[in-house]
């Protein structure tokens, strides 16, 4: 069967709950409620995007979140408009002071500033595999990191550029978040999805069967860092306003909870774990101020909600180190029940005559 | 070490008929052989004066083999003697230090597994190494998708189905490889290796923990590969019944060389591989 038109088949029950979900919350939620689910939708694009990359080559990233930066950098210094730069950021290098350009060719040009990056990042992450890639990646975090935070010309460092047109709303996150899993799915479950996932099982074996692990990694992390990418503009399009610290180790600490307690080798999984940490982190958050439940107060918990992802992967890695779905898509779910259930049903044809 | 030097100062000098480095390989074609090529065709896998040394040590040590297009060769020897070694060196798992390996006449000695693969040299593992969470058929698959990459449209062989079906792994194709039992797993391996449509399998020590009914299953088994596939076969094993019976041409190592080769009954009556699996004592 093609593999496009497969894809599609097997992505048509996720999306189609998430986009009922959305549509809901669009028809009837308040307002608080709807920048809840921007989030959740936000979150669940940079966690797909991750997912790409550690499902495919079972190598753990603490770094894409910076790819989530340098997108939302980017479209943010191409779209802020040119008196406000002349306040904010007047002495610009590159001349970016004088330029503006409109939103859809800026999120065009900063989706392929974060692909170059990425390219140049992964060609030297390629190389290494295991415990020394996982540490390249933690520390591109914390060299863009110091970027965002210290070249002050450009970024206006810890006081935030703002001033973003604020253009985004929650049907583009639902669209992004559709795309997303297209295609991370359709990575997935192309030939060379197939093969990287062979290497990150057995590395020997993969590259005796020919498998070209080096080249099928960077394509793993280009793709990845720009799906992350998205969702870094989703985030400062809908917020006007961005710091550095949006893009660190909160936020990776949060992607990584929610990719890793779903099961990070599946994008079905990517999706339950996002949904299950995006309502218990929501529900830490208003613990933490708080709130009177039952006529009686309860202490202020500032934190909780840092403790929660924290408790929620040491549980995780504890009890159930493949996450909730493991390897399975929520295809191969329905599959093996059909399958178990011929089963049985042959074995009671065998048992009656 | 010391035990190691005074092995080798024991050991009787190798008789003539087990130089062949003097001979240019094309000339060293075994008989009954050429019949199976086309003429002027150098198809199969020629080994040239391959060596490996660790810490000083010759693992393996100036070894010369073939193996042709439709040939059942064995590769014998007691533990260490270099036999796993000459299959990393020849799959580009490890890089010879000396030596080249052609596949139908062209170099691929000092390439990587990947290039190794896909030149036509297939391999399956000592300690079983399948991709285990994946199904039975996404494990043919991945070997497959390097043929198809490689063969640019003009596929040959089996294809994945029919590949299953020869191994009687067809009903078996949707289930986890890692949850299959042992002997299973070894078909699964010959399976995927069979999918790169190689021209040389190598199999390394395919008989290891197979009692005596399957191993003779096994005889068949390979004999059905090189019949089916069209490819020369590398087995190595250091159960002498099992590979006297399987292979065509017999290679015996000690040690890092190739001390004696030939048909099977001839080396099976040779003093040196007597002595080296019965000790010296068996001679008198």
């Amino acid at each position: 069967m093609n593999l496009l038109l497969r894809t599609g088949i097997n992505a048509v029950l996720p999306i189609g709950i998430l986009v009922l979900l959305g549509s809901a919350i669009l028809a009837f939620a308040e307002p608080y409620q709807v920048r809840v689910a921007y989030a959740f939708f936000m979150n669940l694009v940079i966690a797909i995007g991750l997912q790409v990359f550690m499902g495919n080559t079972g190598v753990v990233s603490f770094g894409h979140v910076s790819f989530m930066g340098i997108s939302a950098y980017a479209v943010s210094l191409l779209t802020i408009p040119l008196a406000l730069k002349k306040t904010l950021i007047p002495k610009a290098p590159f001349e970016l002071a004088t330029v503006h350009v409109g939103i859809v060719p800026a999120i065009v040009l900063a989706l392929l500033f974060t692909a170059l990056v990425a390219w140049l990042s992964g060609m030297v992450l390629k190389r290494v595999g295991g415990a020394a890639a996982e540490i390249l990646t933690l520390a591109l975090l914390v060299i863009s990191f110091v970027v965002f935070n210290a070249w002050i010309d450009l970024t206006r460092g810890p006081r935030s550029l703002y001033g973003i047109p604020v253009v985004s709303s929650l049907p583009w996150a639902m669209a992004a978040a559709a795309v997303a899993i297209f295609v991370a799915k359709l990575f997935r479950d192309s030939d060379g999805g197939l093969q990287l996932r062979a290497s990150s099982e057995n590395l020997l074996a993969a590259r005796a069967m020919g498998v070209p692990v080096e080249s099928l990694r960077l394509r793993a992390w280009v793709i990845s860092a720009v799906l992350v990418g998205v969702g870094g503009i989703l985030h400062a399009t809908y917020l006007g306003t961005i710091g550095p610290n949006s893009y660190y180790f909160t936020q990776t600490f949060l992607i990584m909870a929610m990719v890793i307690l779903g099961g990070m080798r599946s994008v079905s999984g990517t999706i339950v774990g996002t949904a299950l940490i995006s309502v218990g982190s929501e529900a830490a958050r208003s613990l933490e101020n708080g709130p009177v439940i039952f006529g009686s107060k309860l202490p202020e918990m500032f934190g909780l909600t840092g403790f929660f992802l924290g408790t929620v992967i040491v549980l995780c890695m504890t009890l159930r180190r493949d996450g909730i779905l493991g390897d399975d898509e929520f295809e191969d779910i329905v599959r093996q029940r059909r399958m178990r259930k011929t089963e049985a049903a042959a074995a009671a044809g065998v048992a009656a005559s | 070490m010391n035990l190691l030097r005074k092995a080798e100062v024991a050991m009787p000098p190798p008789p003539a008929m087990s130089v062949p480095g003097d001979v240019p390989p094309e000339q060293r074609l075994l008989p009954g052989v050429e019949k199976k090529l086309r003429p002027g065709v150098k198809a199969g896998l020629v080994v040239q004066g391959l060596s490996k040394k660790f810490g000083g040590i010759y693992a393996v040590k100036d070894v010369y083999l073939d193996c042709r297009i439709g040939q059942i060769v064995g590769l014998i020897g007691p533990n260490g003697a270099g036999k796993t070694t000459m299959m990393n060196l020849i799959s580009g798992a490890l890089r010879p230090d000396s030596g080249v390996v052609f596949i139908d006449g062209e170099t691929v000695s000092a390439a990587s597994p990947a290039d190794c693969a896909e030149a036509g040299i297939a391999r399956t593992f000592q300690n079983i190494r399948l991709f285990k969470r994946m199904t039975v058929r996404q494990n043919v698959e991945v070997a497959r998708i390097t043929h198809r990459r490689v063969a640019k449209g003009k596929e040959s062989g089996p294809g994945v189905d029919e590949i299953l079906k020869l191994l009687n792994l067809d009903g078996l194709a949707e289930l986890k490889a890692g949850n299959l039992p042992y002997g299973h797993q070894r078909r699964v391996e010959i399976a995927r290796a069979m999918a790169l449509s190689p021209r040389v399998i190598l199999l390394d020590e395919p008989a290891a923990g197979m009692n005596e009914q399957e191993s003779r299953a096994l005889i068949g088994s390979v004999q059905m590969i090189r019949d089916r596939f069209g490819c020369g076969v590398i087995v190595i094993d250091h159960d002498l019944k099992f590979i006297m019976e399987v292979s065509e041409h017999l290679y015996v190592m000690h040690l890092g060389e190739v001390i004696v080769h030939g048909p099977p009954e001839q080396v099976r009556h040779d003093e040196r591989v007597i002595e080296i699996y019965l000790g010296r004592k068996a001679r008198k």
